[in-house]
């Protein structure tokens, strides 16, 4: 049995007198042990749905099951007991302001009954793990957003949860201190065996963290599985918006509404009716070798690079492309990279 | 025109302003801190919103702060006979004060609290918090400063309506700027205690600023 399961979730607010549905009927299931993203853009529900794992928001319709325990039949205090096992974190971080770093970390041992004496250690031991050790006298506004967010990371830990949730946990932070926290929530997956589940916006925390991952549209779930399937192939119009349209809508070629102060000059327009967009996938089966470069060489045609996001795994290029492509050479592009092992897609340019 | 009598009736004053302020203060705290905090968990958007109950408090509070103070002092008297034994002095003039200035005070601590960012409430409850522990261990610890710049204001207010009280015998330094002040003409002696209600004020307000400001961690 899963560890958590979601059994045709709905969720309807009521608001100024219209009903409002949050989530409509969505059902997953997440392993013990995973680290699994829900994403989705602003407003399609998944802040309420991470909510619901915990029941600080209660379903309208639908179960939840954490460890086989039904959340809706389980007593208020039963419930607390039960969010024990359930720790968060957030996007703002939500640390107590007139509490020092370790008073912070302490707080929910102190709210499980656990003596002060006790909790200072483990609450300090938790700052060894988070490597915050130096900052335990200080007040969170003494601290980097990133650091804030590791106290939070020290203070969910502290309970000795079995799973942990994510809401736009990195949303706040910049790319570096993003990928720092993604290292540690990843550590402490593997360490503590925690399952994680990383609500967010940005395709690019479920690609580096997630194994799984569900899109999530408008309430609700439109393709769920894999992060590798639905990164290569991703099949809901969602998905692919999600995947390759904001790189599309974002360069110039792709893009069906240009973005404000970027005009487009008549001859670019005409060259634009002249090519296609390919985007290309760089999987495990794709060869480390300048394959781009190799292919205009042997080509001998421009071709113009409309985003690249690639990573050198343990000596394989991962990532996708888009590329610009003269339309009369498109079979011989599309053969040749075929051959050298990639994934090739024809993209729509208005994807929005 | 200062002569010891006059002294010794000044210091005696101030005593009685300090009296009446502090405890009126205290008390009124002692109503008004539970007020606000139901006011402001039992409202809609509140940690355990309960319409009926808000519904009431706040429409008696609302009341009680539409009165203007004289006519509740006056209101009052019967009821301040019963539970002090008289309806003028120092200690008769607490009572009004504690009923004027409970709703005032609990409107400020309602809405010290509800500036608590309500992630930071979330965050508890994710915790497996209880409501009570929100309340105290969260709302009231994160609201601290608030609270403390409210009672400040609150201090200062209470001392304001105290030498109010002074115009029906109320006593204090109030009590002696009307006697000697408007009914007698002595303006010396009105300057001089309204001078020192000025430097009672200024000097709450210090304390309470800075008291405020050191426990302030934001």
């Amino acid at each position: 049995m899963a560890q958590i399961i979601l059994d045709h979730i709905s969720k309807r607010f009521v608001a100024d007198g219209r009903n409002v549905d949050a989530l409509k009927d969505i059902s997953l299931e997440i392993e013990k042990g995973e680290i699994y993203g829900i994403i989705g853009m602003s407003g399609a529900g998944k802040s309420t749905l991470v909510r619901c794992l915990n029941y600080l928001e209660k379903p309208t319709d639908g179960k939840v099951f954490i460890e086989g325990n039904e959340l809706g039949s389980l007593k208020e205090r039963q419930l607390r007991e039960k969010r024990r096992s359930i720790a968060m974190i957030f996007q703002h971080f939500n640390l107590l302001m007139q509490k020092t770093v370790l008073d912070n970390i302490v707080f929910p041992l102190l709210i499980q009954g656990e003596k002060k004496s006790a909790a200072r250690q483990r609450a300090k031991e938790l700052l060894q793990v988070v490597g915050l050790t130096e900052k335990e006298k200080d007040y969170p506004s003494q601290l980097s957003g990133g650091q804030k967010q590791r106290v939070a990371i020290a203070r969910a830990l502290a309970s000795n949860p079995h799973i942990l949730l994510c809401d736009e946990a990195t949303s706040a932070l910049d790319p570096q201190t993003t990928q720092s926290i993604l290292r540690l929530l990843r550590q402490i997956n593997q360490e503590y065996g925690i399952t994680i589940v990383m609500i967010t916006h940005q395709m690019d925390v479920i690609r580096e963290i997630c194994e799984k991952v569900a899109i999530i549209e408008q309430g609700r779930v439109v393709e769920s599985g894999y992060v590798e399937a639905i990164f290569n192939h991703p099949k809901s119009d969602a998905g692919r918006r999600l995947i390759i349209g904001d790189a599309a809508a974002g360069s110039q070629l792709g893009a069906g509404q240009p973005e404000e102060g970027q005009l487009e000059k008549p001859e670019e327009r005409n060259r634009m009716e002249t090519e296609v967009i390919f985007r290309i996938v760089f999987t495990e089966n794709s060869a480390f070798e300048p394959v781009i470069a190799n292919m205009i060489l042997h080509i001998g045609e421009p071709i113009n690079i409309l985003r690249a996001d690639t990573k050198n795994v343990n000596g394989i290029a991962k990532g996708e492309m888009l590329l610009g492509i003269p339309e009369h050479r498109r079979r011989e592009i599309e053969n040749y990279l075929t051959e050298k092992g990639l994934e090739v897609e024809e993209v729509d340019r208005h994807v929005q | 025109m200062f002569n010891s009598e006059v002294l010794s009736m000044i210091i005696k004053g101030i005593g009685e302003t300090l009296y009446m302020t502090i405890f009126s203060t205290g008390f009124g705290y002692l109503l008004g801190l539970p007020l606000g905090i139901i006011l402001a968990v039992s409202d809609k958007d509140g940690i355990r919103p309960n319409a009926f109950l808000y519904r009431i408090l706040d429409v008696l509070s609302n009341i009680l702060r539409s009165i203007p103070f004289l006519i509740l002092l006056i209101l009052l008297i019967p009821f301040t006979r019963a539970i002090v034994g008289k309806s003028y002095g120092s200690t008769a003039t607490i009572v009004p004060l504690v009923i004027a200035a409970a709703p005032f005070i609990g409107r400020m601590i309602e809405s010290s609290i509800k500036e608590v960012d309500s992630g930071v409430v979330e965050a508890a409850r994710s915790m497996g918090a209880s409501t009570l522990t929100i309340i105290w261990k969260v709302l009231l610890v994160e609201a601290r400063t608030s609270i403390l710049t409210g009672a400040t204001i609150a201090i200062g207010t209470i001392l304001g309506y105290s030498a109010m009280a002074g115009t029906v015998g109320g006593g204090g330094l109030g009590d002696i700027a009307v006697r000697y002040g408007y009914y007698r003409y002595q303006e010396d002696i009105m300057i001089a205690t309204v001078i020192l209600l000025i430097l009672l004020v200024q000097l709450f307000q210090i304390v309470g600023m800075n008291l405020a400001a050191k426990f302030d961690h934001r």
